[in-house]
């Protein structure tokens, strides 16, 4: 078993390595100076030729890939090359918690949304509610992310708009964000907006996959069996139908979770929240390839791990997998 | 007073291409101890008929009529939640094929003991000590375990054997066995059906055989009901229906069955003809269309279930049985009035 | 005799399952698609329609560009008049025209880029499927890890390095075409569609006829050609629809960023629109204005996933039933 875990994390390597190169190969192909960035329109050719030996531009690729590569491996990232003598890992660091707060956030609120109407639309698939449900889903399903985050932003401000004695306009769901470890209830109250704006859509498609699979599930004769045997309906549900259904799921949230740490540029920019979708967004305008590479690595290297992580969440949820495992 | 008792039940199912009409009209009855074998191919209506008896079928687009009475209640009008107290102590039921009757990532001593922990009061220790007994019972060895084993360690026959342990787990007044041992290996199938004796006899326990093999009611059943279209064509106690059988369907059905001391090389007898639709039923006789004794009449008007004067106890329904000794219940048209006043009692 | 014979005849045809002659047929029996479904088809049309319709004809002399309400002293509903039936947005041009305009450049990009996409990542995958072994380990790594970059972020890169060249020291802003974005998105599509077709070989080149017509001595082309494809096809169709529409999604969130098509005047697209619309503080006073094309966005998308849904259910529950 722990011969299999540790293998599947070997495997995390080999995918790291390869995006990073590509990132650092398309990030050598972007036209535009990142010296000629860093100094401004002022700069004089020895100045410019001096930066671009600082950053190694002059060097071949393959030797700029290896030793980039060779300094993260030891977490250091190396300084940005826009905001002089700023490490990369400081730059990150605030954005960071942000981004995954609010990935989790957004992906705990979709499921508590979906498995239970996605349960409960199985369990009477074909009835009335089950259809309004799955015709309502399918709707919310193809809403456009900055649409929703746009739509939720105007309804929250309208709702919860309040005027102070001062004058001063608040909103208690649109307030600066907090880290979770110094103030839960105000980080949630900050990313809760957005949260609701990406679960618009996310809760939807986390729904159609556990009301397909449990529907299909409820199908198979041990349901019957354990019916025919006296069980309750909830209790069939619950400890027999659930588990056999939920291994899409777990795949699905576990790419969910890897994919909303880039895809949530857009909502950080609408609810303005500092996060490392807009960090990269202007490095990448900016042409600082450290910070680029930098950010790109570490959603990477997110990625990958939690779609390890639920592969090997597979073995334990699912026995057969396991036991496979044993005799393979 | 019979432990079950089933009056004219009759089940369609509502779906795209029309009303299926699985079941129409069966009755018959069923004492404690007893074994009653439901032969007919698939389509008959033989799953179906356990199914309505056992209050299994889905929730919607089902239409019944008729009544079944089980241990002196009426249980055809329960709702699912008086249903699920008969289930366990009750009926029972075991299904055909084990890979799939038993729920794959779920440990099987749960599945033994959850039935237990539902319908009685039981501690967690005794409900697991009970479930060892059980497995020991039906031959499994090493039963503590197999506890905590998953259904995918086991082969099959074993599976089976487990499926059995878990239905009997409450101690059933009466059992459904349907098909139990299609999905197993010949060699196989032997030994659960004897197990399967052995525990009826052991717990004095109703047993309705359910299967489309007429070789696995031979010999194992009190009585056999013939199902076909639907509807029952011919029942007799065992022996009677063997020895003395009336209806086309049944004698049919045997003599497909190859036999050892055939020459080798004989020619394998089949049915001719296709499955009936359950939807446009034809009118008249329903096996008239593959019938090698089907007249005009036949395709006409559909016989009654009738009792055979000479054998009491022995129905059919056929207007030109087989058997010359047979009492034909009239089958000309111009006779139709006075065969009609002379129809004998117990028709269906 | 013969009613018995026509009794057999209706038996036999509506019991059993009638084979099916053509790899087309599932899709044209009789069943009905339902009104929902034709709906979804009448809204795409008539977006095509007008796109074409509106390259045809030079608008620019028909329809009255500048309205006479400027949006931004009054709300949007008074901007509404019959020769402006979706009213002005905040630059004063006729939102209906925009529309128009918009869905152009984002129908062609979905295209291109589903077409790129199959080309491209089916064959790979049908390539992958069949011949297993170091070709599909190596075709299958490189999709993962093209898998595992955030799509948003290898498309501002892709983006970036296509962007146009020139300029000295400033950073260039990041500008595109219809062309660049449709390669960047088709080739981040690449890796999906390589993945799901090669699942769909491998699953049909398991089943018998294949085995078959190898036995009989076809080559290899003509397995894939003749054998394969139509099968690997059909699902594949309901599959490049809705992903017509997560393109179509996925465009509208770029050029709303502004890194869409449309650097120059002339172009524009529904995200672009949106995003103009939110980002006037006084949005709030006439918030259909970013709306509508978001309305737009939202009904395409949505038709493009039913019926790539009702697609998918059709030939999913032929091959299904029996």
């Amino acid at each position: 078993m722990l011969k299999y875990i540790l293998r599947r994390f070997a495997m995390v390597i080999p995918v790291l390595v390869a995006v990073t190169m590509l990132c650092t190969a398309m990030l050598s192909l972007l036209p535009g100076d990142a010296a000629a960035v860093a100094l401004g329109v002022n700069a004089t050719p020895e100045l410019l030729a001096e930066k671009r030996h600082e950053f190694g531009l002059d060097r071949p690729f393959p030797v700029r890939y290896a030793k980039w590569a060779g300094n993260a491996v030891r977490g250091d990232f190396g300084t940005s090359w826009k905001y002089d003598g700023v490490q990369v890992i400081d730059l990150v660091k605030q954005s960071f918690p942000v981004s995954v707060t609010l990935a989790i956030l957004c992906v705990l609120l979709s499921l508590l949304i979906a498995i239970p109407l996605g349960v409960y639309s199985a369990y009477r698939v074909g009835g009335r509610l089950d259809r309004a449900i799955n015709t309502f889903a399918f709707g919310t399903l193809s809403v456009p992310g900055f649409v929703a985050g746009l739509a939720v932003l105007l309804l929250f401000s309208a709702l919860f708009k309040r005027v102070g004695d001062d004058g001063t306009v608040s909103n208690i769901f649109l307030r600066d964000y907090v880290p979770f470890f110094d103030n839960p209830i105000r980080c949630l109250q900050s990313l809760f907006a957005p949260a609701v704006a990406v679960s618009i859509s996310q809760s939807a498609g986390f729904l159609r996959i556990i009301r397909t699979d449990m529907a299909t599930t409820l199908q198979d004769d041990f349901v019957l069996m354990a019916k025919s045997k006296g069980m309750s309906d909830r209790y069939i549900l619950a400890r027999h139908a659930f588990r056999p259904s939920s291994f899409t799921l777990m795949t699905v949230v576990g790419v969910a979770v890897g994919q909303l740490l880039g895809n949530l540029l857009i909502i950080e920019g609408i609810f303005t929240l500092n996060g490392l979708g807009g960090k990269v967004f202007q490095a990448i305008n900016d042409r600082d390839y450290p910070v680029t590479l930098g950010v790109v690595c570490i959603i990477t290297v997110v990625f990958v791990l939690t779609t390890t992580v639920i592969d090997v969440l597979y073995g334990v949820v699912d026995p057969r997998v396991r036991f496979a495992r044993k005799l393979a | 007073m019979a432990l079950l008792e089933v009056t004219d039940l009759v089940t369609h199912f509502k779906t795209d291409r029309g009303i299926v009409q699985a079941v129409n009209g069966v009755s018959f009855s069923l004492d404690r101890g007893q074994t009653l074998g439901i032969v007919g191919e698939s389509g008959s209506g033989k799953s179906v008929l356990s199914r309505s008896i056992m209050n299994l079928l889905p929730r919607r687009g089902v239409i019944r009529s008729g009544e079944v009475v089980f241990d002196g209640k009426v249980t055809s009008t329960m709702s699912s939640k008086e249903s699920r107290k008969l289930y366990g102590p009750g009926m029972a039921m075991i299904f055909q094929d084990p890979m799939t009757s038993l729920n794959p990532v779920v440990k099987i001593g749960r599945q033994l003991t959850e039935g237990l922990t539902q319908h009685f009061d039981v501690k967690k220790s005794v409900a697991r000590e009970t479930a060892e007994e059980l497995l020991r019972s039906v031959g499994i060895p090493e039963p503590k375990r197999r506890l905590s084993e998953y259904p995918f360690q086991l082969s099959g026959g074993m599976r089976q054997r487990v499926v059995i342990a878990s239905a009997l787990a409450c101690g059933p007044q009466m059992l459904f066995a349907d098909e139990p041992t299609t999905a197993l290996d010949v060699t196989v199938q032997k030994t659960i059906l004897n197990l399967l004796a052995r525990q009826q006899r052991e717990r004095d326990m109703a047993m309705i055989l359910v299967t489309h093999d007429l070789g696995v009611v031979a010999g194992r059943t009190d009585e056999i009901m013939v199902m076909y279209a639907g509807m029952v064509v011919e029942k007799a106690n065992t022996t009677d229906l063997f020895a003395n059988m009336r209806h086309p369907y049944t004698e049919a059905l045997l003599k497909s069955i190859p036999k050892l001391s055939d020459p080798s090389h004989t020619r394998l007898e089949s049915i001719p003809g296709r499955p009936p639709n359950l939807i446009a039923p034809p009118t008249g006789c329903r096996f008239a269309p593959r019938c090698t004794y089907a007249d005009d009449w036949c395709h006409k008007e559909l016989p009654p279930l009738a009792e055979d004067p000479e054998s009491p106890g022995h129905f059919f329904r056929c207007w030109n049985p087989v058997s010359v000794t047979a009492v034909k219940i009239a089958s000309k048209p111009e006779t139709a009035d006075a065969s009609a006043a002379s129809a004998p009692a117990g028709a269906n | 005799m013969t009613a018995v014979a026509e009794q057999r005849e209706q038996s036999a045809a509506a019991v059993t399952s009638e084979p099916v002659p053509s790899v087309a047929a599932p899709l044209l029996v009789r069943k009905p698609w339902g009104l929902a479904f034709w709906v979804a088809v009448g809204w795409l049309v008539s977006v095509v329609v007008s796109t074409i319709v509106a390259n045809l004809v030079d608008w620019k002399k028909e329809v009255d560009f500048l309205g006479t309400v400027d949006v931004t002293e009054g709300r949007w509903s008074k901007t509404i008049s019959a020769t402006h039936p979706f009213g002005l947005n905040f630059g004063g041009n006729d939102i209906l025209v925009d529309l128009v305009r918009g869905a152009k450049n984002s129908l062609v990009i979905a295209a291109a880029t589903v077409i790129l996409g199959f080309l491209v990542g089916g064959t790979l995958g049908m390539v992958a499927g069949y011949f297993r072994g170091r070709v599909d380990t190596i075709l299958s790594f490189f999709a993962n890890v093209l898998l595992s970059v955030p799509p948003l972020l290898f498309i501002l890169l892709m983006i970036a390095v296509l962007s146009s060249r020139g300029g000295t020291g400033e950073a260039q802003a990041l500008s595109s075409s219809v062309g660049k974005v449709s390669l960047a998105l088709g080739i981040l599509s690449i890796p999906q569609i390589f993945r799901v077709v090669r699942a769909s070989t491998i699953q049909f080149s398991q089943r018998e006829f294949v085995m078959a017509a190898r036995a009989m001595g076809a080559k290899v082309p003509r397995i894939l050609w003749g054998d394969i494809l139509p099968n690997v096809a059909k699902p594949m169709l309901a599959y490049g629809l809705v992903s017509a529409g997560a393109v179509m999604v996925i465009e509208g969130g770029l050029s709303f960023l502004g890194v869409g098509v449309g650097s120059g005047t002339d172009t524009t697209a529904w995200g672009k629109q949106i995003s103009a619309a939110s980002q006037r503080a006084d949005l709030e006073r006439a918030p259909m204005v970013a709306f509508i094309p978001g309305l737009a966005l939202f009904l395409t998308v949505l038709a493009f996933n039913y019926i790539g849904d009702k697609a998918r259910e059709r030939l999913e529950n032929k091959q299904a039933a029996l």
